[in-house]
């Protein structure tokens, strides 16, 4: 198990009022499986994820994470004074794990995803989607056991965001990586995870975790999966589980 | 960076008509105080102003006058901005002090500074320190504001994507809020230059027996307007040449950022 929340509650405290944000969350992940959370907006999605990240404390509850994580945003924060390969290499930097055994890991990646040819490249010279690669492999690049996903493709238009979440997907499947993505779109959610927790309104609780079982002839990738019939089926269910009241 | 053969001609055309205005006003002023339009003891004309800078070149009167005002200059932004953004550094790693020293600094910087230069000077000493001292007074407190304003204003979810890699609070500031500043703060020395000279100025004013605010103040005293224009003369050139100077140091800290496509 890479992770599990334990009765895990937080509130946060304004200057006269208190917001219950998350209320009693409970679950686990096992390794190598990609677990999408979506809910209403609002509802804390953002909130559980810094909590695995350590940004935030749970007021009540447990959580039990081992092993690096690696958080990326909505956003690609690329620093513009920075190349392309000294951004991939932030966090290794910070880590003081700049060692030649990672400086590798790091190049093969590169190679790998199409982005060795632009290492000495400055961020504002690469596309929507390039710009998304590189944070996912800065993020990638000290080698979490987990890793976070915070509504990675909401910046891009659509058509991009299509090839975007076929590449970090491929990726991801590639590195194995255990990994949480959030995000309020559904059928992103359906083309992208092995699990779907479905969030409640705020205070959030769990309202159902639905196994995503696709039938398919291909190998499954996000493109694939919007073609299944199965597609449709998950997709009405949880929309209709998003607008209860 | 290369620009367009059209964009090119337009830039020539526009230096050369900047020069020719020039060049207009200054025939103008001479003319008119020739023809007796403008009088001459009180306007000067530009003839005898660069014949008096020239003589002052010949006997080298006016190169002491530059070395020590540029002196006192250089060291006012550069003592002056450093200590600026070193306490602008100390205000953004600590909250509680900056809660603490927020109204006093809001003071300071409204306080006309040039008010109290007679009495810094005294207790700075009347030389070369006296004068930069007041110099750096200028400059130092709206340095200090204007650079922790740029500081906080960090985008927060950049430091957040830093902290997810268990960024200390130093590596926070060199690896991100430092870098991502620079050309903010390049920019508050660009205007440390102006607010320097006007330090260097009126404390030359006060006390001195040399340097170009010396001259202008000298040449007052005598009705000698032609001095005075003199000296505001080399004034702007140094100025103007300092900020190119900046200009350049500019370039070479960014040119490595890529232009976009």
């Amino acid at each position: 198990m890479v992770l599990e929340f334990k009765n895990v509650s937080i509130k946060f405290n304004n200057q006269d009022s208190e917001i219950e944000v998350l209320d009693n969350i409970n679950f686990s992940l096992e390794e190598g499986e990609i677990v999408a959370i979506v809910g209403p907006s609002g509802s804390g999605k953002t909130t559980i994820l810094n909590l695995i990240a350590g940004l935030l404390k749970p007021t009540a509850g447990e959580i039990i994470a081992s092993g690096e994580i690696g958080y990326m945003f909505q956003r690609d924060f690329l620093f513009e004074w920075r190349s392309i390969y000294r951004n991939v290499i932030l966090g290794l930097e910070i880590k003081k794990k700049l060692t030649e055994e990672n400086i590798e890991r790091v190049v093969t990646m590169l190679k790998k995803y199409g982005l060795w040819d632009f290492r000495n490249n400055y961020p504002l010279e690469l596309s929507g989607g390039m710009r998304q690669r590189v944070a996912l492999i800065r993020t990638l690049a000290i080698s979490p056991s987990l890793l976070l996903l915070d509504e990675p493709f909401a910046s891009l238009d659509y058509q991009t965001k299509l090839r975007v979440s076929e590449d970090i997907y491929k990726i991801i499947r590639n590195e194995k990586k255990t990994t949480i993505i959030v995000t309020h779109d559904i059928s992103e959610a359906i083309a992208m995870a092995d699990r779907i927790i479905v969030l409640t309104d705020r205070p959030a609780r769990i309202k159902k975790i639905h196994p995503i079982n696709l039938k398919l002839d291909e190998e499954r990738t996000p493109l694939t999966a919007r073609k299944s019939e199965t597609f449709r089926v998950y997709f009405n269910e949880i929309w209709g589980e998003l607008n209860e009241t | 960076m290369k620009h367009s053969k059209k964009y090119r001609i337009a830039r020539t055309k526009l230096i050369l008509s900047q020069i020719l205005l020039f060049i207009l006003i200054l025939t103008m002023w001479e003319l008119g105080t020739r023809l007796r339009i403008l009088d001459d003891f009180l306007f000067s004309k530009p003839s005898s102003i660069a014949s008096l800078l020239w003589a002052y070149i010949k006997n080298h009167e006016i190169f002491k006058h530059i070395y020590i005002s540029l002196l006192e200059t250089v060291l006012g932004i550069v003592i002056g901005s450093a200590a600026g953004v070193f306490i602008a550094v100390i205000l953004w790693a600590s909250r509680r002090l900056t809660k603490l020293l927020e109204p006093f600094l809001v003071i300071l910087n409204a306080l006309p500074k040039t008010a109290l230069a007679p009495i810094m000077i005294i207790w700075a000493g009347t030389g070369v320190t006296g004068i930069v001292v007041v110099a750096i007074s200028i400059l130092i407190v709206i340095t200090i504001l204007s650079t922790y304003n740029y500081f906080i204003n960090v985008d927060s979810e950049k430091i957040q994507m830093m902290k997810s890699f268990n960024a200390s609070k130093y590596q926070v500031f060199i690896k991100l809020v430092f870098p991502a500043n620079l050309v903010n703060i390049i920019s508050v020395v660009k205007i440390n230059i102006g607010m320097a000279w006007v330090g260097v100025i009126v404390g030359e004013f006060l006390v001195s027996r040399s340097g170009i605010g010396n001259l202008i103040m000298y040449g007052g005293q005598i009705f000698r307007f032609d001095m005075v224009m003199m000296g505001v003369i080399v004034l702007s050139i140094f100025a103007y040449l300092m900020y190119e100077g900046v200009n350049i140091i500019e370039k070479i800290l960014i040119k490595k950022r890529g232009k976009g496509i």
